[in-house]
């Protein structure tokens, strides 16, 4: 059994299925069957649209570097510094963005627009998805 | 001004406590100093008051959140400095919403002089930054996992993306600290009213989220500052002037700021615009209408933001200058420039002043004018 490194998120009635596909090594997000868009983190309604009728879509997974950020504070107990915080835009859906680690993989000489894959971090009794820098 | 603007309430007393890093005293003297300042400048005492607006909540992670310790209740406030005829009293949650709620509670008629008290210690209950719970629901399930929390790591995200995109760089974030370090110097509440920051300083900081080093986030402070408003006819009687609340508005994050209230950009003299971090400074700009995307920070060098610039900022040293007052200072400012009461700091035309007290995200939008001629203009 891994270590548990920073807080274990509780899934809910919105992100029980994100978490549940994450746990099955899978990225789903919610799409909205009314406008077919993806958003993400998971809401319980489509924030386009303001539809309830979503359902757990598996995406690519890939994506590029929006932004990042080197922490060099703890500020959240257990996330200790230094680590690298992304924005990804996902390649499913222009403007989806993600925000997560660079868990492995290198970490120096990053830049926008560098190409990343997700990848995945035993987090307590969930799996929580990150990103590595793909070359 | 194209049009008349008819004023909402007026601001008649102002007072402050000085903005320090720490002090053993309870919050609630703080309050009751920063209350007993504003009633004297108002010329009123406690029996004279029938209003209250608070926002007690302790912004420290790991707060205590114990009445008259590290936060400060209307009950706490009522009894201590003897507020026996209160007819309104609300503690508000939304950061900057006093202005609205007192406003609102006046014209509603539901009293007639009130008082506005912010007391805010980041002090007490052990590091204000650290999140520790062990598990996490809510949005927070998809931030506070990664680390994605305090100290500005979002305002570093969207800086880092701003750089990448428009060009800027550390030096631009450095004009904003440097100018309002500099002005903070003529701020004797301040918690830097004593030393600027070199180039040298900022530049070799150890970064915090980088680009963002220490100097980028203003500092976490104890203080108070506390406001007299009345219906805009009792102006008149305020012995040492008012300022006027012309309009006050929130906007949710990305939305334009302006126009607010019917006032555009060119009705507007200055801005005291909400700094916890310096990235804010541009982003404001930007949603102002006064300079393109990506080239606020152009404004901010060729001295747009000075006080002899067309938009004098943050002409206190802004939060951070003061220290994270959490906009109330910012609002504190632009009544003292309104009034003419800013002393060293005191602009010659400024007739009307915005105010942003909160985050990009969700924040208010206040104009202030000074009394007379300038709100009636044609």
């Amino acid at each position: 059994m891994s270590a548990v490194v920073g807080p274990v998120p509780l899934p809910d009635a919105a992100s029980a299925g994100y978490w549940d596909a994450a746990a099955a090594g899978m990225l789903c997000l919610p799409r909205c069957t009314a406008c077919a868009r993806l958003h993400a983190p998971p809401l319980p309604l489509c924030p386009e649209c303001g539809s309830e009728e979503l359902v757990w879509t598996a995406v690519l997974g890939t994506g590029v570097l929006h932004s990042f950020t080197v922490m060099h504070r703890e500020v959240v107990a257990g996330v200790t510094p230094p680590y690298v915080l992304v924005v990804v835009e996902l390649d499913d859906q222009p403007g989806l963005m993600m925000s997560a680690n660079l868990s492995d993989g290198p970490t120096d000489g990053i830049g926008i627009g560098d190409r990343v894959e997700v990848t995945f971090e035993p987090r307590g009794g969930v799996r929580l998805p990150q990103f590595r820098i793909v070359r | 001004m194209s049009r008349p603007f008819r004023p909402l309430a007026a601001v008649t007393g102002v007072g402050s406590t000085a903005v320090v890093r720490d002090d053993p005293r309870p919050l609630g003297l703080f309050a009751v100093e920063a209350a007993r300042a504003a009633m004297a400048d108002a010329g009123i005492g406690p029996e004279d008051v029938d209003g209250y607006v608070g926002e007690p909540e302790a912004p420290n992670r790991a707060a205590p959140h114990q009445d008259g310790y590290d936060e400060v209740s209307v009950a706490y406030a009522a009894r201590l400095l003897r507020l026996d005829r209160l007819a309104f009293a609300v503690d508000v949650k939304t950061v900057g919403s006093w202005v609205a709620t007192a406003a609102a509670a006046l014209s509603a008629g539901l009293c007639r002089t009130l008082l506005v008290v912010r007391a805010l210690t980041f002090t007490r209950g052990g590091a204000y930054n650290l999140a520790s719970a062990p598990t996490i629901g809510g949005a927070e399930q998809f931030a506070a996992p990664y680390g994605l929390g305090a100290l500005g790591a979002r305002h570093a995200l969207w800086f880092r993306r701003y750089m990448h995109e428009h060009g800027a760089t550390r030096e631009d974030l450095y004009r904003v600290v440097q100018r309002s370090r500099d002005l903070a110097l003529a701020n004797p509440y301040a918690v830097w009213r004593d030393r600027s920051v070199t180039r040298d300083e900022y530049m070799s900081a150890p970064p915090i989220a980088d680009p963002m080093c220490r100097f980028d986030c203003d500092m976490p402070v104890t203080g108070a500052v506390a406001l007299v408003m009345t219906r805009a006819e009792a102006a008149s009687s305020a012995p040492n002037g008012a300022a006027m609340i012309m309009a006050c508005e929130f906007r949710p994050a990305g939305a334009p700021l302006l126009p607010v209230g019917g006032f555009e950009l060119a009705d507007l003299d200055c801005a005291q615009l909400y700094d916890g971090f310096s990235p804010f400074v541009f982003r404001w700009l930007e949603r102002m209408g006064v300079a393109p995307d990506g080239q606020a920070t152009r404004f901010v060098a060729d001295g747009g933001t000075a006080p002899d610039g067309p938009l004098p900022l943050n002409t206190f040293g802004g939060s951070l200058g003061e220290g994270r007052l959490r906009g109330i200072g910012h609002l504190r400012e632009g009544v003292h420039q309104m009034r003419g009461t800013a002393g060293p700091r005191q602009l010659d035309h400024a007739r009307t002043c915005l105010v942003q007290v909160g985050t990009p995200d969700s924040s208010w939008s206040v104009v202030l004018a000074r009394s007379g001629e300038a709100v009636t203009a044609p």
